[in-house]
């Protein structure tokens, strides 16, 4: 699993032309866009998936099982049928997008339906991780907070979030990895354009075929971002472990 | 019985029937696989079968796409007999690496048109092209109908002046990979305009928009060009694919599609 990576790093850093491209304008447009999007979906993701998660985690409805194959359909559909989809509700003709159209409201080929693709596909890998880490939090650990006067969204806050924090933190590291490696759906949904939809995967592949060893340096550099991220992450995660 | 004995049945069960329908199908002798440019998707199934039925021994696959991307498959070690592309670029990238195996021909023509989806009636005229508020679609630069757009935009810009390119340019809103996806974004409303080639909504049920009329003096013409890879493993057959196209048989399947002659 290693040896492709390796090898691609190699190659990147082999190319002539690696500083010019590294900071030539549509790499950078294509960066920039990537972790702008990503981070704005990652904000999204943990402000909604944290209080369903727990919430679904708590739950003891048996109708939550159905929820949860909802949850967790995104991560087994082909991100194209996902960008389809996502078409058919927000797209001109989509059952919200002709009621939206009127207002000048308009989701699909804009920054709004990049950041809407990689909520979609990236919010799963963190929803059922931050379960799992509430899950992981006893209820008695809450109710004990609560008969000594703490009210349910302090001990949210000082209980809750810190015990299950671990899980929360892996959970964003692999969903901002889905974000950031996004493309079926947003070539779907959001199409292809330098500077405004062209996130990085899309921008490789328009880069293949004009010049190979401009992808290869692309790739490079988006290997290189997905590593310090979880690097990061990962370096938070043993400190809260401790 | 548990779980993953079901799964290991299921798996040896289909292995089986894989196996026993190898053995069922004659085998076919010569299998050609021919990467061709997305807008002969229809035409080249269609002569793909009358070529099959002359030559039984041979079974034809295609892989559709781009001719950018297919062109960069094939540099990139793709196998393929034949290469067929919506341009002479893209073949002669192919023929300066080095993997033709013969010199590639044209073997049709296309006109590229502008089409809008729809019930649309923002835009009617070739000026509205670059009229705010428009959303148009185009195939990459890198592709040919990408290309062959751009050198429509230019020739507008000269008839029409004001700016016409740059507030074109600015209404694009997706540059797709292929002119079939260009088409499928118009059928699905999410264009307001799009250029695809003229065969591309003949006969095409699903398309229900309006083709913007054009002048002849400012039509674009595609030309496809086709040759036989260096790899290839059946070069005689490959070779006859590559004739068959230009045999009267061959031209009238093409007519029947919408694409032109090759003028002789």
């Amino acid at each position: 699993m290693l040896f492709p990576i390796i090898a691609l790093l190699v190659k990147a850093v082999g190319v002539d032309d690696f500083l010019p491209t590294l900071s030539s304008k549509i790499a950078l447009d294509a960066l920039r866009l990537s972790l702008f999007s990503s981070a704005i979906s990652m904000i999204i993701v943990i402000l909604v998936g944290t209080p369903f998660s727990y919430f679904l985690a708590r739950s003891r409805l048996p109708a939550i099982r159905i929820v949860d194959i909802f949850v967790e359909l995104p991560l087994v559909l082909p991100p194209v049928v996902a960008g389809l989809a996502m078409l058919m509700v927000f797209g001109r003709y989509g059952l919200l997008g002709r009621w939206l159209e009127p207002f000048g409201i308009v989701i699909p080929f804009t920054l709004v339906s990049v950041i809407f693709a990689q909520v979609f596909v990236a919010a799963p890998f963190y929803i059922r991780a931050a379960r799992l880490g509430f899950q992981m939090v006893k209820v008695e650990y809450e109710e004990l907070s609560q008969t000594l006067g703490v009210g349910p969204l302090q001990t949210f806050w000082k209980i809750t979030i810190p015990l299950a924090w671990p899980s929360l933190l892996g959970g964003i590291a692999l969903a901002w990895a889905r974000a950031i490696s996004e493309f079926g759906a947003t070539i779907m949904f959001a199409g292809n354009f330098p500077g405004r939809t062209q996130t990085m995967p899309l921008a490789i592949l328009s880069a293949l075929e004009s010049d190979l060893s401009v992808a290869i340096i692309m790739a490079g550099m988006l290997i290189f971002v997905s590593f310090l991220l979880l690097t990061i992450l990962g370096f938070l995660r043993i400190k809260s472990g401790d | 019985m548990t779980l993953n004995q079901t799964f290991l049945g299921i798996i040896v069960l289909s292995l089986l029937s894989f196996s026993f329908s190898c053995k069922d199908s004659p085998s076919p002798t010569y299998s050609l696989t021919i990467f061709a440019a997305s807008s002969l998707t229809d035409v080249f199934n269609e002569i793909g079968l009358s070529f099959e039925s002359k030559h039984d021994k041979v079974r034809l696959s295609f892989n559709f796409s781009g001719s950018s991307t297919l062109r960069t498959q094939i540099e990139l070690g793709a196998r393929a007999d034949i290469f067929a592309s919506a341009d002479r670029h893209q073949m002669g990238l192919l023929e300066s690496s080095n993997l033709l195996l013969d010199k590639a021909e044209i073997f049709t023509r296309n006109s590229l048109v502008v089409i809008t989806s729809y019930g649309n009636d923002k835009v009617q005229r070739l000026d509205d092209l670059a009229s705010s508020d428009i959303r148009l679609v185009t195939a990459r630069p890198e592709v040919p109908a990408g290309a062959y757009a751009q050198i429509l935009f230019r020739r507008l810009d000269k008839q029409l002046g004001n700016e016409f390119y740059k507030r074109t340019i600015s209404n694009i809103v997706s540059e797709e990979a292929s002119v079939r996806h260009v088409l499928a974004k118009v059928i699905l409303g999410e264009a307001d305009a799009g250029i695809v080639y003229s065969s591309d909504i003949l006969g095409n049920d699903s398309f229900k928009g309006q083709v913007i009329p054009m002048n002849a003096n400012l039509e674009v013409l595609a030309l496809y060009t086709i040759a036989p890879l260096r790899d290839t493993t059946h070069p005689e057959y490959a070779r006859k694919f590559v004739n068959y196209l230009a045999s009267s048989s061959g031209q009238e399947i093409f007519k029947k599609h919408g694409f032109r002659r090759v003028e002789s």
